[in-house]
């Protein structure tokens, strides 16, 4: 009650501010006429009364004043005073003003990009049905880790598993979508019956798919498809429900819509990319061993991770016993002897689907918002630095104001508001700043960002920008003005005589710029250790040359090629004509491609069951492609058209497996490869230097190759030619058409390309953290140049006296150097600390530099030396030049 | 002469604005006329101190400001006391009676 009375009378005062003007004027004149009438009647003459009774009331501006006082809302109305008061007083002096904000701003844009990161892809929960409920499960089998359930695995958790309520997968496949006479390539995804309802979905149309109802003859039959697809080619025509069309040549009804804005988010590693056009409800065959079905899961509502956790090790142990042929066994999935052992053989691992998502860019996040931190705090000190040397020459108008009656709070208030200010214009820009930022890192492919689609800044940003300047202006604010309010009254205002800055405003100053050095090497430190790691990157022996290397996908369609003599004699054909083109030096083929996703086998020796297999990439290729990739041979010899035709089970490794495998040499012996419920023996004939296959990163991933003939799947094209990617693409699409491949030829790109793209986020964290670094150090710079320019004219007196007195230049310029130098070096002392503090946290995240890099340390000392020699230099400069005799006399 | 006229103590205007508008309502001046009468000339309410004094009640809405005609035929600016206003003065009399018992006992105590 009494609250909604003040608050009614606050907006009143606030909003009838005239009204309320008006009735103390009149009420109080009527109180001055009826003093004069009281005293005319008493015989007093008018003007004397009139004169009397103004006398008495005390001049009535004092008394509103007073009035005004007792208002609510008095003390909101002064703050708008100071604030205006504020901006007059830093428009005063633009440069100033300028400086600091655009320091803020940098800080502050760099700070609100971050956070509009980390909370787009960390902390705002999935848009999914009670997203903390949602699991991914981890399927660790027979010594290999996260290799992926079994779909009977995937069935009996659903059915055993008191902790979920609902299981599922989905798999990621590209389909071609035929309507109304038009193909095309479409993004789709096979999903289990639950995956849609685990994942809390609304449908803007019909219902959902289900294999129950949606299954002829082994075939899905029906599929749901996308919001934006439904309104890109059926123009959001309602009656397409029931309609029908070819999905991979078979005929689907479309019997539903999802909702509009509908995303799919899902850990990269089981599909990574948000838009998914056309759903297509898959059966679970549960005689199918393989493994590699990613499970998600819902939890129970009440059920904690822990006790799912403690449910599937129950489980896995029951499995075990209850499945001992998928489990041990030469049938089990990748048989091997050594899996005949007891043990562990499978174990369920589930983790929050959040987490998982976002586990591979924590620790980048987590880095470059560190870095962008301490931006700001440099960014803090040196705006504090500023205000410091504005409050030494605003000296006198701030003993002019205490002289006057002004308090120490009230001091501080005024300088507290006027960082305000200042904190919270750079704010508005910084918001600004943030926001192409963000526009520059949606436009980037380098760095894969899950959750991508949903960085923006919303209310939440806008509300840190505003916490932020509160929190900034505090800590640049309030160190100045605390010693403008501490120092002492009742001094002689200084009539014009420069005095020398008192010895604690200069150790204060001292201070900041030493911490200003110390924060800055935090951040050049990690930004160096990302250069060796990307350098390092760069010069990593691939075990192929991308040099010149151009590829083109060739997918052959096995419908019109159904035999291997079929589609050997096709792909000879296209690469016949692929070489006729003028400029074309050599083509072969293989798949995968290097740095193109990656299949990995178990390999081992037949000759000794006991030892664990050796987990391998295995790649296939035709004959030649050693010679167009570069990648040397050390031994033995590359296939050839007969190993094709005679379709002989040979392999290629690569020194890294042949060295595990057989030190003594690898050339003649035989290899087994353990596939699903059996094995293939091959003979090695050729051992190539390393390889890298997976990502640059992976040193030392065993690798083999065995020949395109032993099984049917689509291949790259690897051309060689001196040609430029984008002029010879057309040429090669042609030629790939005229073979009549029955598809479409897929994107000419460079190989690379593929190298670029699998050093990308390394080489764009370093970017960033670069520019982070690079501003970290500018305002370092600007700080310590400041800070000993100011510091050096202060002293130009005392130089003057010394030189009178017979000191040389040079020993007034190493006065200055000294200067420099003592600063950052306590500075560069306290950062290298920091450093050690910080940089074993981004560990995982080089690449063959150790956190503690001598090197990168050593260069980033040198260039503090480097900076430090050269902020002194000017001011140095101006110490030398100081003329005794005008020094003296300028006073 | 009169004797001259006692320094208000703190918080004791407040007091004498309730309690005087318990009777009626009145203006200003009539306000500052009355407490001066009924106390005997002790207490001159100054206008320096019964304005804002008139407006802070207002703002805390103990008291409620009105135009009016006054018997003179002149257009002031009456209050009157509102609800709160009177609960408002008796806790400040029960407050006061308490003030001047502890005085009393402490200045009449041997």
């Amino acid at each position: 009650m009494r609250f909604a009375h003040k608050v009614k009378r606050l907006l009143s005062n606030a909003f009838q501010r005239n009204a309320l003007e008006y009735t103390l004027d009149a009420e109080l004149r009527a109180y001055v006429d009826e003093m004069t009438d009281r005293k005319i009647r008493q015989g007093v003459p008018r003007e004397e009364a009139q004169r009397q009774a103004l006398l008495e009331v005390g001049g009535i501006e004092n008394v509103k004043e007073e009035v005004r006082d007792s208002w609510l809302g008095r003390g909101i109305e002064a703050t708008f005073q100071d604030i205006r008061f504020a901006c007059r007083t830093l428009l005063r002096s633009p440069g100033f003003t300028v400086v600091v904000v655009a320091t803020l701003a940098l800080a502050m844009s760099s700070n609100l990009t971050m956070f509009s990161l980390m909370r787009a892809v960390l902390w705002r929960p999935l848009p999914y049905r009670d997203p903390n409920r949602m699991v991914v499960i981890e399927v660790d089998a027979r010594n290999v880790l996260n290799a992926g359930a079994t779909r009977q695995e995937l069935i009996a958790l659903g059915e055993r598993s008191r902790s979920f309520e609902k299981t599922s997968t989905v798999d990621r496949t590209d389909a071609s979508l035929e309507y109304a006479g038009d193909v095309e390539n479409i993004a789709a995804a096979n999903i289990s019956d639950d995956f849609l309802p685990l994942l809390g979905v609304r449908l803007a149309l019909g219902r959902m798919p289900h294999t129950r109802i949606d299954s002829g003859r082994q075939q899905p039959s029906a599929i749901l498809i996308s919001n934006e697809l439904w309104q890109r080619r059926f123009f959001a025509d309602p009656s397409i429900i029931g309609k029908s069309c070819r999905v991979n040549d078979l005929d689907m009804a479309i019997v539903g819509v999802l909702a509009p804005g509908f995303h799919l988010f899902l850990p990269p590693a089981i599909i990574d990319s948000e838009q998914i056009d056309v759903w297509i409800p898959s059966r679970l065959d549960v005689t199918d061993p393989h493994r590699g079905v990613p499970l998600l899961a819902r939890l129970r509502p009440g059920v904690t991770l822990g006790q799912a956790n403690a449910d599937l090790k129950t489980l896995a142990a029951q499995f075990e016993r209850d499945y001992p042929d998928l489990y041990f066994g030469s049938k089990a999935w990748q048989a091997s002897p050594f899996d005949l052992r007891s043990g562990a053989n499978v174990r369920f691992t589930a983790r929050p689907l959040h987490e998982e998502m976002t586990r591979e860019v924590r620790p980048a996040l987590f880095l470059l918002s560190g870095a962008v931190g301490f931006v700001l705090l440099i960014a803090c000190v040196n705006v504090a630095n500023l205000m410091l040397a504005r409050g030494s020459a605003r000296q006198r108008e701030w003993e002019i104001r205490r002289a006057l009656g002004a308090g120490g709070i009230r001091i501080i208030r005024q300088q507290l508001t006027e960082s305000l200010v200042l904190a919270t214009a750079a704010a508005a820009l910084g918001l600004l700043g943030a926001r192409l930022a963000l526009g520059a890192i949606a436009q980037q492919t380098a760095w894969h960002i899950p959750l991508q689609s949903r960085i923006e800044i919303d209310a939440y940003v806008a509300l840190f920008a505003l916490v932020l300047s509160a929190i900034t202006s505090v800590l640049f604010g309030l160190l100045p003005a605390w010693r403008q309010a501490s120092s002492k009254t009742g001094r002689a205002l200084p009539a014009g005589r420069s005095e020398t800055a008192g010895s604690g405003a200069r150790r204060l100053q001292r201070i900041l710029v030493a911490t200003e050095i110390a924060l800055s090497i935090v951040p050049l430190v990690c930004g160096g250790l990302m250069l060796r790691s990307f350098l390092n990157l760069l010069h990593s022996p691939l075990g192929f040359d991308p040099a010149n290397v151009i590829t083109a996908g060739v997918p052959i369609d096995f419908k019109r090629y159904p035999t291997m003599e079929g589609r050997l004699a096709l792909l000879r054909d296209v690469i016949d004509r692929v070489s006729a083109i003028p400029g074309v030096q050599s083509v072969s083929a293989a798949d995968p491609l290097p740095l193109a996703g990656q299949e990995r086998r178990r390999v081992g020796r037949p000759d000794r069951p006991d030892t664990p297999p050796i987990l391998a990439t295995q790649q296939f290729t035709l004959p030649g492609y050693l010679r167009v990739m570069g990648t040397p041979l050390r031994a033995g010899r590359d296939f050839t058209a007969e190993d094709l035709k005679a379709e002989r089970a040979v392999a290629i490794i690569d020194e890294g497996l042949a060295k595990r495998l057989w030190p003594e040499g690898a050339i003649g012996k035989r290899m087994v490869v353990y596939r699903t419920g059996w094995l293939n023996d091959f003979e090695v004939i050729g051992v190539t230097s390393g390889v890298r296959v997976t990502r640059v990163r992976d040193g030392n991933v065993p690798h083999f190759m065995i020949p395109y003939s032993l099984y049917p799947r689509e291949m790259s094209l690897v051309i060689k030619t001196r040609e430029a990617p984008e002029r010879i693409a057309p040429r090669i699409k042609a030629e790939v058409d005229a073979a009549h491949i029955g598809r479409k030829p897929l994107e000419v790109r460079p190989l690379s390309d593929y190298v670029s793209d699998s050093i990308g986020d390394t080489r764009f964290i370093m970017f960033v953290l670069a520019m982070f670094a690079g501003t970290s150090v500018l305002l370092a710079v600007v700080g310590l140049y400041g800070t000993l320019a100011y510091l050096t004219a202060q002293r130009t007196r005392e130089f003057g006296i010394r030189m009178a007195l017979g000191s040389s230049v040079g020993a007034i310029i190493a006065i200055v150097l000294k200067e420099s130098i003592l600063l950052s070096v306590v500075g560069t002392a306290l950062g290298l600390m920091g450093v050690a503090a910080v940089t074993g946290a981004i560990r995982e995240m080089l690449y063959g530099v150790r956190p503690l890099d001598s090197m990168t340390l050593l260069g980033v000392i040198a260039l503090i030396g480097a900076v430090a020699l050269g902020a002194a230099s000017v001011p140095a400069w101006r110490a030398a030049r100081i003329d005794p005799q005008t020094s003296l006399r300028s006073e | 002469m009169p004797e001259p006229s006692l320094e208000l103590l703190k918080g004791t205007l407040d007091l004498l604005i309730l309690r005087t508008l318990d009777l009626r309502p009145m203006h200003g001046s009539a306000i500052a006329e009355r407490i001066s009468q009924v106390t005997h000339r002790a207490f001159h309410v100054k206008a320096g101190s019964l304005f804002p004094a008139l407006h802070r009640l207002e703002q805390e809405g103990w008291v409620e400001g009105k135009w009016q005609e006054s018997p003179e035929g002149r257009r002031v600016r009456s209050y009157t006391l509102t609800r709160a206003g009177r609960r408002q003065l008796t806790v400040e009399k029960k407050t006061w009676t308490r003030i001047v018992q502890a005085m009393t006992a402490l200045l009449e105590s041997a």
